[in-house]
């Protein structure tokens, strides 16, 4: 009898290993909607309740699309943003709409502690460049000197005054570089609002708003290497409502010669400050609990270059991850407690250089 | 004086642990295939147009084909477990730039085109939920 009891107990053991490793598989829906591909992940609920969720999350993520689209006017009269924008043009003083009021004062504050890296005011300068277009990327940069004009706009957050803007012709509120990180966070907060319970990952083209957790661990993302293909820079496990948004310099481009006959690479992230997509660096990730914040700060550190601690510092930013222009790896104190480097295809680590904020 | 020449580990084994350790040498090789897999590798392809599901493929096949987005015809490659854009109508040519895809829970898009690439397996424990970029 004795003899049977331990390979009896193993038996027992292995199959309760292998009905408890069956995990949880979470429910999953994608969607093309905020001008990229969304995907969403909920677990938690159950499977049916799970997609219930994320049905709703759907509809309010297109209802929302409508709403943030800078130029697209629909007929139903939900796009605020668009309708806004218009009357803005024929010189109108209008007043925001309430469902955009949050978000407007939002942005207007992170102008203002970007010191005006990140200003959705030059959305007529993004048109110039032809970056707001889905489908036309221009072929060569605009002149320096429709440039120049494009620039002569006052900053965000002195247009925005009581919630209204006085509007003139050349007037084009973009959001562009916040409202992914907004809408995303009121999607995950109005799931959160109906089931505390449920976890989720929120992934907007890369751009990521993490609720709760898997059962047994922590959501995990990888940071793509901007210059390496299928490769990853580093890995980091996301806290509960934690937001993770990129800045780089390699996903919505084109290239052109320039009169030296130079070949020459311009991407979508415009300085406000010359006009010109933003020198210094290839990617700047940054992680921090409200996703508009972050949308708006990896952009703004992103501009910054070499300066980016000091605009981190005034944004209230703590966990910051930058690839420079030529290559080296910067970060926070933070962020190199949190953040694993992937080593490179030698099996070596690479380095990253912490930058203290003021 | 017989026993003491035996070698030891016969004088403290006795069948069952003999049992025992074969059941377990065979429990592992059966967890082993069940579970094994490299870790965020995706195994299968779908293929969404206009938020509707088109196809789905697997990407051990290597195969080249052609999706009918709303703008037109995109040609798609799988090549050893990773697919990528070759070509489409788009001007901007993001989904062609992005390259090679080949890890579960990446996704790749052509949104002129209206094209969505989703690639799906089994999460491993280690494995990543969300590439960000």
């Amino acid at each position: 009898m004795k003899k049977v009891i331990m390979p009896a107990l193993l038996a027992v053991f292995l199959v309760w290993l292998m009905f408890f490793s069956n995990r949880e598989k979470p429910a999953q829906m994608q969607t093309l909607a905020m001008g990229t591909l969304v995907d969403m992940t909920v677990l938690g609920l159950g499977g049916q309740t799970n997609y219930q969720v994320l049905q709703n999350a759907m509809l309010q993520l297109r209802e929302l699309e409508t709403v943030w689209h800078p130029d697209r006017i629909k007929p139903e009269g939900q796009a605020l943003l668009a309708e806004l924008n218009r009357r803005l043009q024929q010189g109108e003083t209008v007043t925001v709409p309430q469902p955009l009021q949050q978000g407007f004062a939002d942005a207007a504050s992170y102008t203002g502690t970007s010191n005006g890296l990140f200003d959705p005011a030059i959305g007529g300068l993004v048109k110039l460049w032809g970056f707001h277009s889905d489908e036309q990327f221009p072929s060569a940069p605009p002149a320096d000197a429709d440039i120049q004009q494009a620039l002569a706009t006052p900053h965000f957050d002195d247009l925005l005054q009581n919630h209204a803007l006085t509007g003139r012709a050349d007037m084009r509120v973009d959001f562009g570089a916040f409202a992914k990180g907004f809408v995303l966070k009121e999607v995950a907060a109005a799931i959160v609002a109906e089931y505390p319970q449920a976890s989720l990952l929120l992934n907007g083209g890369g751009d990521l708003v993490a609720v709760g957790q898997r059962p047994s661990r922590p959501w995990r993302i990888a940071v793509r290497h901007p210059r390496e293909q299928g490769r990853y820079l580093a890995t980091i496990a996301l806290k509960d409502g934690e937001a993770a948004f990129t800045s780089g310099d390699y996903e919505r481009f084109f290239d052109s010669v320039d009169a030296q006959g130079q070949a020459q690479h311009f991407h979508h992230i415009l300085d406000p400050r010359s006009g010109w997509p933003a020198k210094g660096s290839q990617s700047l990730t940054v992680l921090h609990a409200d996703g508009g914040l972050a949308d708006a700060a990896s952009t703004a550190l992103f501009v910054a270059g070499d300066d980016w601690p000091a605009v981190a510092a005034s944004m209230g930013i703590t966990a910051v991850l930058r690839v420079t222009a030529d290559g080296q790896i910067e970060w926070t104190a933070e962020m190199a407690e949190r953040a694993e480097l992937t080593p490179n295809s030698d099996g070596v680590k690479p380095q990253a250089v912490v930058r203290a904020l003021p | 004086m017989v026993l003491s020449r035996k070698r030891w580990f016969v004088r403290f084994l006795k069948w069952p642990d003999l049992v025992m350790a074969a059941t377990a040498v065979m429990a592992l090789g059966v967890l082993y295939v069940s579970l094994w897999q490299p870790a965020g590798q995706a195994a299968e392809l779908q293929v969404l147009v206009d938020n509707e599901p088109l196809l789905s493929a697997p990407l051990s096949h290597n195969q080249t084909f052609s999706v009918e987005g709303t703008l037109g015809t995109s040609e798609l490659e799988i090549r050893d477990g990773k697919v990528r854009f070759v070509s489409s109508p788009c001007r901007n040519q993001v989904c062609v730039h992005h390259g090679w895809a080949s890890h579960s829970g990446e996704l790749l898009a052509c949104l002129p085109n209206r094209i969505a690439l989703v690639l799906e397996g089994e999460a491993a424990v280690n494995d990543i939920d969300a590439v960000n970029f």
